[in-house]
Order: structure tokens, then C-alpha cells, then sequence
């Protein structure tokens, strides 16, 4: 693993505790990239499509997305990143409390990448993420130009 | 009720009046009836009287001129015949005159025309048999006896006329009375009737008006329960969303208690260490308190926040399995409740072998049309209640049985072990809420469970118990499971 990927992560959590842990174990797991953590629906989707470093008009990127968000819910993001041709092929990790099996469903039918239940237990969640990190550094994806 | 009391008795009450006045009016016409025909029958007596009177008149009149010519052929030429003849005459004029003043001794007026009668008729012999003079009998005109007759007969005609006249006149005013009563006992019964008709008409009209008003309630009432129906089934989804959300939302700050109490013991770890190379290194440079922060009242502090988030994330837990509980879609089929408990048992052999216990499933076992995973969730937290709280001494006894009531099954689960309290006995039912020695783990999930799944199935849940001596819970299911919310739960998955 000597050669990182040009990868963004776009972090939508709207919990500056639970993004604090998150970025803190991926970096715990050895990655390195960009992390932007975005807090709202609307800010993350404008600069998911519409930011100049922004993956629509910059290059890959991957997307760890909270679904109970103040303004929306995370499976609207997750449909129009999967409905629209340039971003559908990023990949989308949902991250989130909620393990309901519907919801789950619901977000695979979606197009998620992968669907991971936040654990309340500490050391679960740390070692989520850092399986998550582990995962982002061996994950190959495509470019989008 | 009093309200439609009070018209049935003034019905009652008027019935009985006008019932009570037609026949009092219909007994008068039949004694005023009667007395007239009485009246009127004795008016035609004393007519028929009066006719006889007249006729034993006009039969003295004729015989006296009959024998008035009797006498006078026989004065011409006589003969024995003749002779023989009027003196026949004579004596059925006599007789006639005595059967007159038979007729007429109830009339003094008349009566006292007899003897003149008599008199004149001996005189007719005399005067014209006889040729004997005889002197007329006073107070008469004339003193032929022929003429005195017909005179005394005509004036006893006028007298009978007379009261001929005034006997037809009683009887034509009797039947004008008779009438006239008539009249006015056709004009009561109608009067009776009428009024009895508008009473029994308004008297309808007012049961009708209050059938209509009993329809309406009981139309009222439909509708109530139904909007009623409606509202619960309202409140009830309401709930489970705000269950399911709160614990959502409940949930997450709980990740970062958890987690930065996580990172503070490992930072705490660190400073551990530190202080015990200090400790080593430059002995005496650091004061008792930080000691104790570090190596005691830190990690104690941080015991108690992991603990406590934990235990909380457990309580959420619960709560968000009964809120799925109930967004769960139920699926009804025929089940032979015998295969349920087997496999109920068959599921916690484990801690019935552990326990020791005897299962007892008394047959025979009715079917019911239910849910299974509910049935076979609420049997299975009840036998491990059993099992769990069994008493320390005694070998556990667990009695299954179930009857059909009606349209309902009762099934009980009855045990032999330590009891609930009975300040309890609601309690238990309510969600964290135990009872008794908290020697066992759990939350108090169990039968709040078993209580919601109970209501969930239409049926519902009563317990029994005696401290120390056992306790049996009694499980009421419809035989017959209609989900009521079915339309609704796809609403609730939302």
C-alpha cells in the first residue's frame, strides 16, 4: 500500500462527536486523504455537485453518510448521488444508529455500497471504522472524468 | 328512564278514563233505555185498554138499537122468538155494561157512568116491552133510554178518546226521549273516542319519536366508537413512531458518551503512566491529590459513565424492540397450540434441564387461528419467567394448560415458584418495572413484552399469584385472530 488513491472522503454526519470518532479511528487505521466533513444535507449535496474541488467536477470520491440529518434524510442524498450518471458509481457507505432491517433494505435498493450500524459499544465502533479505513485503502474505483 | 315513564303513566291514566267514562255512558243508555221501553210499553197497554173500551162501547150501542128493534117487532107481533131474542139482548147488553165497568174501574169518571148505564138498560125493557112508563133518571136530557145510552156512550168515547190522546202524546214525547238520549250517547262515545284516538295517536307518535331518538344515540354511539377507534389507532401509530424515534434519536449522543469515555480511559491510561515514571523517576514532585485523581477518582468516574451509558443503551434497546414489536405485520394461521408449547419448551431445554423443572402440558389442546412468532415469543417469556424465579427450595413445577371459552382461548401458565408481591401485580407489566429479589439479570422487558403482544393479538393478559406459593398468568386470545391493523401497518412502516 505504497501508493495512495487521489480519494476524497465526503463525511455527512451531523453529530460533531460521532464525526470526531470517525475521522480520529480512519486515521487510527493509517488513511491518510482528505476528509470533508459536512454537517447538513444541504451544504454536503451543493458541494457534492457543485464545489470546484467537489467530486462531480474533481475526481473520485467516497461518500460516509449519516441517514438521520437535521435538514433531510440520508437516503435523499443517497438517491440523487445514485441517480445522478457522474456520481453513481461512487461508492456510499451508510453509517449510521439505525439497524432496522427495513431501512436497510430500502438503502441497498437504493444503490448503497455498504451499510454499517454504528455500534454503541465503543470498542465495536472503533474497530468498525478502522475495518472501514482498511477497506477504503484496498477499495478500487473508478474515475469519473 | 323517568323521562318516558311519566307519558306511559298519563297514557295509562287517560285510557283508563276514557274507557272508564264509554262504558259508564253506555250503561246510562241501557238504564235509559230501559226505563223508557218500561214507560213506553205501559203507555201501549193502556192503549190497548182505551181500544177494548171503545169496543165494548161500540158493542153496547149497537146491541141497546138491536134490542131497541127486538122490542119493538115484538110490541107488532109477538112471538116467542122475538121474545126469546131480546131477552138474550138484554142480557148481552148487560153484560157488556158489567164488563164495561170492569174495564174502566180505574177511570172514577167513567165509573160513575155505570149505573146510569145499568138503569138505562132496564129501562129499555121496561119502556119498550112493557109499555111501562118510567120516569127518566135525573140529570138527563132525554128519558129514552136509547138515546141516554147512546148518549152516555159517546161521552165515554170522548172520555176514552181523550185519554187515548194524551196516552199516544206520552209515548210519541217517550220516544223523542228515547231519541234524544241516543243522540247524546253517540255524541259522548264519540267524544270518547275521538279523544281516545288523539291520545293513542300522540302516544304512538311519541314512541315513534322516541325509537327515532334510540336509533339516532345508537347511530351517535357507531359513529363515536368508530371515531374513537380511529383516534386510538391514531395515537397508538403516533406512539410507536415517537417510540421509534426517540430511541433512534436517544441512541446516538449515547455513541459518544460511550466513545469518548472510551478515549478518555485511554488517555487516562497514558496519564498513568506518566505519573508512575514520575513516581519512580522524581519521587516526592507530585502532590497525593493528583495521585488519587489519576490513579482512583479518574477511572472510577469513567467506570461509572461506561456503566451507566451501557445500561442505558440496554434500556433503549428494549424500548425500540417493543416499538417494533408492535410495526411488525402479524400473520394469522391455523396453529395447534400443543406444537407451539413442544416447541416453546424445546427452545429453553437448556435452562429446563439446568432448572431441573417439570413441564406439564395437560391435554387435550384447542387450535386458535393466531400469530405464531407472537404466541410462541409470549409462551417462551412466561416459561422462562418460571424457570427464572423459581423458588429456591422447591423443585419447579410448570403447568400448561388451555381451554376454549366462547370465542376466546384461555391459556395458563401456572408455576409453583416464589410469587409476585401483590403491590406488584400491575407493575410487573410495565416495561423496566420487576418484582421481588433483583437476583436475576434482565431490564423488565419480558412481560411488557408479553402484555403489548397480547393487546397486539387482540387478547390480553391476567396474572394470579401468591408470594411464596406460585403464580399462574392467563393468557385470552380470540380463536379467531382479525388484524385490525392491517390497512394501518403499512402506514406505520413508514
Amino acid at each position: 500500500m505504497t501508493e495512495h488513491l487521489p480519494l476524497n472522503i465526503v463525511m455527512i454526519e451531523d453529530d460533531a462527536g460521532h464525526a470526531l470518532l470517525i475521522e480520529r479511528n480512519i486515521r487510527r487505521a493509517g488513511i491518510a486523504n482528505t476528509i470533508r466533513h459536512f454537517s447538513d444535507g444541504t451544504s454536503a449535496l451543493e458541494f457534492l455537485f457543485h464545489g470546484q474541488d467537489g467530486p462531480w467536477h474533481n475526481g473520485p470520491a467516497m461518500v460516509l453518510l449519516d441517514l438521520n440529518l437535521p435538514d433531510m434524510s440520508g437516503t435523499e442524498i443517497l438517491q440523487q448521488i445514485k441517480s445522478d450518471t457522474k456520481l453513481r458509481r461512487t461508492p456510499v457507505v451508510i453509517l449510521t444508529t439505525t439497524d432496522d432491517k427495513l431501512e436497510m433494505q430500502h438503502c441497498y435498493d437504493l444503490g448503497c455500497n455498504v451499510y454499517i450500524t454504528k455500534p454503541v459499544n465503543y470498542e465495536s465502533f472503533a474497530d468498525a471504522i478502522r475495518r472501514l479505513g482498511l477497506f477504503l485503502s484496498v477499495i478500487q474505483i473508478p474515475d469519473t472524468q | 328512564m323517568s323521562a318516558t315513564e311519566l307519558p306511559q303513566r298519563s297514557f295509562r291514566a287517560a285510557i283508563t278514563r276514557f274507557t272508564v267514562v264509554g262504558f259508564v255512558a253506555l250503561l246510562g243508555v241501557l238504564v235509559s233505555t230501559g226505563v223508557l221501553m218500561a214507560m213506553s210499553q205501559q203507555q201501549t197497554r193502556a192503549i190497548v185498554h182505551t181500544y177494548q173500551v171503545q169496543r165494548e162501547l161500540d158493542a153496547i150501542r149497537l146491541t141497546t138499537t138491536a134490542l131497541i128493534g127486538a122490542r119493538l117487532s115484538n110490541r107488532l107481533s109477538a112471538s116467542h122468538r122475538g121474545t126469546q131474542r131480546a131477552a138474550q139482548l138484554q142480557a148481552a147488553l148487560e153484560q157488556s155494561i158489567v164488563r164495561l165497568g170492569q174495564l174502566t174501574n180505574d177511570n172514577p169518571r167513567q165509573q160513575a157512568r155505570i149505573p146510569l148505564l145499568m138503569a138505562s138498560a132496564a129501562r129499555v125493557e121496561r119502556k119498550a116491552g112493557l109499555d111501562v112508563p118510567v120516569e127518566a133518571p135525573a140529570g138527563t136530557m132525554s128519558d129514552d133510554p136509547g138515546d141516554v145510552i147512546a148518549a152516555l156512550c159517546t161521552a165515554m168515547m170522548d172520555e176514552e178518546t181523550r185519554l187515548m190522546d194524551a196516552r199516544q202524546a206520552l209515548r210519541t214525547e217517550l220516544g223523542r226521549d228515547f231519541f234524544i238520549i241516543l243522540g247524546l250517547t253517540g255524541v259522548l262515545l264519540a267524544v270518547v273516542a275521538i279523544l281516545t284516538y288523539v291520545t293513542v295517536n300522540s302516544y304512538t307518535r311519541e314512541i315513534a319519536a322516541s325509537r327515532q331518538a334510540l336509533h339516532d344515540a345508537n347511530t351517535g354511539l357507531e359513529a363515536a366508537v368508530r371515531e374513537r377507534t380511529t383516534e386510538l389507532m391514531r395515537v397508538n401509530a403516533e406512539i410507536q413512531r415517537f417510540a421509534y424515534i426517540v430511541s433512534h434519536d436517544l441512541r446516538s449522543p449515547l455513541v459518544n458518551i460511550i466513545g469518548f469515555t472510551a478515549e478518555m480511559e485511554s488517555a487516562t491510561q497514558l496519564l498513568r503512566e506518566r505519573l508512575d515514571m514520575a513516581l519512580a523517576e522524581r519521587p516526592g514532585t507530585v502532590s497525593p491529590q493528583v495521585e488519587t485523581a489519576i490513579t482512583r477518582d479518574m477511572p472510577e468516574a469513567i467506570a461509572f459513565i461506561g456503566a451507566s451509558a451501557k445500561k442505558m443503551d440496554r434500556l433503549i434497546n428494549a424500548i425500540l424492540q417493543l416499538s417494533r414489536l408492535g410495526r411488525r405485520a402479524l400473520n394469522p394461521q391455523w396453529l395447534n397450540l400443543e406444537d407451539v408449547i413442544k416447541a416453546v419448551i424445546d427452545t429453553l431445554q437448556v435452562l429446563v434441564t439446568q432448572a431441573g423443572a417439570s413441564i406439564d402440558i395437560v391435554q387435550p389442546m384447542p387450535e386458535l387461528l393466531a400469530d405464531r412468532v407472537a404466541l410462541e415469543q409470549i409462551l417462551a417469556n412466561l416459561v422462562e419467567n418460571a424457570i427464572k424465579y423459581r423458588h429456591t427450595t422447591r423443585k419447579l413445577e410448570v403447568r400448561i394448560a388451555a381451554q376454549r371459552v366462547g370465542d376466546r382461548v384461555l391459556i395458563a401458565v401456572a408455576d409453583n415458584g416464589r410469587g409476585i408481591d401483590p403491590r406488584d401485580r400491575e407493575r410487573v407489566f410495565d416495561l423496566f418495572r420487576r418484582s421481588g429479589v433483583q437476583d436475576q439479570s434482565g431490564e423488565g422487558i419480558g412481560l411488557a413484552h408479553v402484555r403489548a403482544l397480547a393487546y397486539r393479538m387482540g387478547g390480553s393478559i391476567a396474572l394470579e399469584s401468591t408470594l411464596g406459593e406460585g403464580s399462574a398468568f392467563t393468557l385470552t386470545l380470540p380463536v379467531h385472530f382479525q388484524d385490525t391493523r392491517a390497512l394501518e401497518s403499512g402506514e406505520l412502516l413508514q
